[in-house]
């Protein structure tokens, strides 16, 4: 079982849109996979059309498999999960926090889970919390979305030294570049030339495009209702690398 | 609700309900998605014995693909193992399959029997998607159509799969009722168990073996009545394979059951005034010889692939023509056994035997024929063992080979004895016995076979000596054959020795005295065991 996390300290990146894709993709290639959304807006499974699971009372005995397993929820592609997010997950840091090794508390529960499936896809909230820390111990692969803008090298790089004051692994840290706008210069000087201090981007660019903000109202992956739509292209190639990525490690 | 959820993976339902009838009753409450239905046409195989079905398996054709599967509610159920073929092209015999893991499960669950066609439906499928306000799917269910033929107008029978999702448990217990409440119902007996009895096909388990309903008190010649009655049916259940000629079983288990029968009336003398025993023998031995010829090739014939590797290469092209003979003796053979069958005077003297058999007669009593026959037979077993023990104690390594057929006819008549009346011995110890018993005449059956193919094939040299032909080749691989086959035998004189030792143990020869010296008392304590149990 592997755990891939869709993560980035800003909000509003393509953070979602990529969960929703490369998960849909997992299970296009026959893996079992499992979607969590750990996002209190619940944007990634509002794109499944799944809601919010009643009331998850995040007390410390419900925080276990068991409390989990309860609320997954299928989706309409079979093999493929979801754990919806719930607005109690705002109090997931505090519960976390009451617990003893509470760095490493979403791995084990993870663990618990990953005998169903082949892979667990996190998507994160933004900002560094407990919770965060719990998703990079956890995670065998952190994909982070980039806005190649002046500013995006600065956030990347408060990540980097983030990792490396607690003694994280930087080599599970996957940037790519998302909502990048073709006639924009700023744009088009950081694709390429940011990849030269940070050698692990991955080669493929998504574009911004309004077809990401119509996913919201198709309510499903592009990937699966516009196949032949230049940004589904960009994230079957996406996918591809990250795949690739992942076996390497 | 929730134990329904559980045990209900599908159901039957009406298959005269319409699908807009069905929509109607679930619309209010969910969304619905229909799929373009799919049509499918799937044709199924069995044998004769219905190994396959019992083998709780089933092997169908269908779309280019013939796949063997589990038999799940009489219906499709996982795959076991498939292989892209055509419905022209299946082969009437495993041995014909390409060799793989289709051909080694298949040889398991139908022997040398032939795959025989069993039925061919047509499926329409359309699967449900259930929506709730979302539009997110929360239940799904495979509607299956079943026609009996290709171009059936109506369906005979309709499966509903459910395909719940996981999380939407509430949704798909609400589906579910409303299903109930349109007839759906727990599935009693799947598609192809409706279809086979609506055809009056019913599979049903097939065997020599089977139970004549016998008593201790019963007499002598009501036992036998019972016992030959039974076997005259099994043998004319295989008439129509014969003729028909289906695969070699069908003869081999008709030619057993004319065998059983005439030891019934030679294993207890009496049952008959001896002229009516007499001619009763001749007939069915009759019925028998009428079929020799035919079962000495089929054995020959199914050998083939076994002597085809005893021999080097070299010398296998003449094995070829040795067969191609064989194959064309057995055509003319064949002619005449169902020439002979299809005779209305075959038919007659059958009709008058059947008659005979099938109630209580009215010929003379003899000195046995009304005493109670469970005595009477154990002490015939008995005294038959200690024929064998006997022998075996005054047996040498080189003793002919006549002492072995006389071993070996002991056996048989033991055997059947143990076997037709099972039911009045006491049944732990019977089936001590019956064990070693078959490994002792399995050896002996071998060594028999070794000597009648070594003749079987000198008297072919012989005859074709005579005729034109490659004279040098044939004799070759025919001296080669002969050669081997001697070797094998003298392999299974030495096992014999071992085996027979075995089966006159102290403790085989306790097991038989204690089955037969008292059995009104061994079967006495067995019923009152079973009682008390």
């Amino acid at each position: 079982m592997r755990i891939v996390s869709s993560y980035s300290i800003k909000g509003g990146v393509g953070k979602t849109a990529l969960s929703v894709n490369l998960a849909y993709a997992l299970q296009q290639a026959g893996k079992r996979t499992l979607l969590v959304d750990l996002d209190p807006q619940g944007a990634a499974a509002f794109f499944f059309r799944v809601s919010p699971a009643g009331k998850f009372d995040m007390e410390l005995d419900d925080l276990t498999d068991a409390g989990l397993r309860r609320n997954i929820r299928e989706s309409d592609y079979p093999g493929l999960d979801i754990l919806p997010s719930n607005l109690a997950y705002r109090n997931f840091d505090l519960v976390l926090d009451r617990m003893r090794k509470s760095r490493k508390q979403l791995r084990w529960l993870l663990d618990e889970l990953g005998t169903d499936y082949d892979c667990i896809v996190l998507d994160c909230p933004p900002n560094i919390t407990l919770l965060s820390e719990n998703v990079f111990r956890a995670s065998n692969l952190i994909l982070v979305p980039v806005i190649p803008t002046t500013l995006s090298e600065r956030t990347l790089e408060q990540l980097f030294e983030f990792f490396g004051e607690m003694g994280l692994p930087t080599e599970i840290l996957v940037p790519f570049f998302s909502m990048a706008q073709k006639r924009n210069r700023i744009h088009q000087d950081t694709i390429a030339h940011l990849p030269e201090r940070f050698p692990m981007f991955l080669s493929t660019v998504i574009p911004f495009t309004v077809e990401v903000e119509k996913m919201g109202l198709r309510r499903m992956p592009v990937l699966a209702y516009g196949a032949s739509l230049p940004i589904a292209q960009a994230y079957r190639a996406l996918c591809k690398e990250i795949q690739e990525r992942w076996d390497k490690t | 609700m929730e134990s329904e959820r559980v045990t209900w993976k599908n159901c039957q339902i009406s298959a005269e309900l319409e699908i807009e009838g069905l929509c109607a009753a679930l619309e209010p409450t969910f969304g619905l998605r229909l799929s373009e239905p799919i049509r499918a046409k799937a044709t199924f195989y069995d044998t004769f014995e219905w190994g396959l079905w019992f083998g709780e398996s089933l092997l169908y054709q269908s779309g280019g693909q013939l796949r063997l599967c589990e038999r799940d509610h009489d219906w499709i159920g996982d795959l076991r193992c498939a292989m892209p073929m055509g419905a022209r092209h299946v082969p009437r015999f495993v041995r014909e399959f390409p060799v793989g893991d289709l051909r080694t499960e298949l040889k398991r669950l139908a022997g040398i029997r032939s795959l025989v066609r069993v039925a061919r439906l047509s499926i329409r499928e359309q699967s449900v998607e259930l929506l709730n306000d979302t539009e997110k799917t929360v239940f799904r269910f495979d509607l299956t159509d079943f026609f009996a033929d290709t171009d059936a107008p109506e369906p005979f029978y309709r499966l509903c799969h459910f395909r719940p999702l996981r999380g939407y448990e509430a949704e798909a217990a609400r589906a579910i009722e409303i299903l109930r409440t349109l007839g759906a119902r727990e599935i009693s007996a799947g598609p192809l168990a409706i279809f086979f009895h609506e055809r009056g096909s019913t599979p049903r388990r097939y065997t020599l073996r089977p139970s004549f309903d016998l008593r201790t008190d019963l007499s002598v010649r009501e036992t036998a009545r019972r016992i030959i009655c039974r076997i005259l049916a099994l043998a004319r259940e295989n008439e129509t394979g014969i003729r028909e000629d289906i695969d070699t079983e069908f003869l081999h288990d008709y030619r057993i059951c004319m065998r059983k029968i005439r030891s019934v009336l030679s294993l207890i003398k009496g049952i008959y005034p001896d002229e009516k025993t007499t001619e009763l023998k001749a007939l069915f031995a009759s019925y028998c010889e009428m079929t020799n010829p035919l079962r000495d090739l089929d054995v020959y014939l199914l050998a083939r692939d076994e002597y085809a590797e005893m021999l080097p290469q070299p010398l296998r092209p003449s094995l070829e023509e040795i067969f191609r003979d064989f194959a064309k003796e057995r055509r003319r053979a064949l002619r005449k056994v169902v020439r002979h069958l299809g005779s209305a005077d075959y038919r007659a003297s059958m009709d008058e035997v059947e008659r005979f058999f099938s109630t209580s007669t009215d010929l003379p009593e003899t000195e046995v024929s009304q005493k109670p026959a469970g005595p009477l037979i154990a002490k015939r077993i008995y005294k038959r063992y200690r024929r064998i023990v006997k022998i075996e104690r005054s047996l040498g390594s080189d003793s002919p080979d006549d002492v072995l057929h006389k071993v070996r006819i002991h056996c048989k008549k033991l055997r059947y004895l143990m076997e037709f009346f099972s039911e009045l011995l006491p049944s732990g110890e019977t089936e001590q016995i019956e064990k070693q018993l078959r490994r002792l005449q399995t050896c002996l059956g071998r060594f028999n076979d070794g000597s009648v193919q070594q003749r079987t094939l000198m008297d072919y040299w012989n005859r074709k000596r005579k005729e034109p032909c490659d004279h040098e080749a044939l004799a070759l691989s025919i001296g080669g054959l002969i050669a081997l086959l001697n070797h094998g035998q003298q392999a299974e004189r030495n096992r014999f020795h071992d085996t027979l030792d075995d089966f006159c143990s102290p403790q085989i020869a306790r097991a038989v005295k204690a089955a037969c010296l008292d059995p009104a008392k061994s079967a006495d304590d067995s019923s009152q065991n079973s009682h008390a149990g």
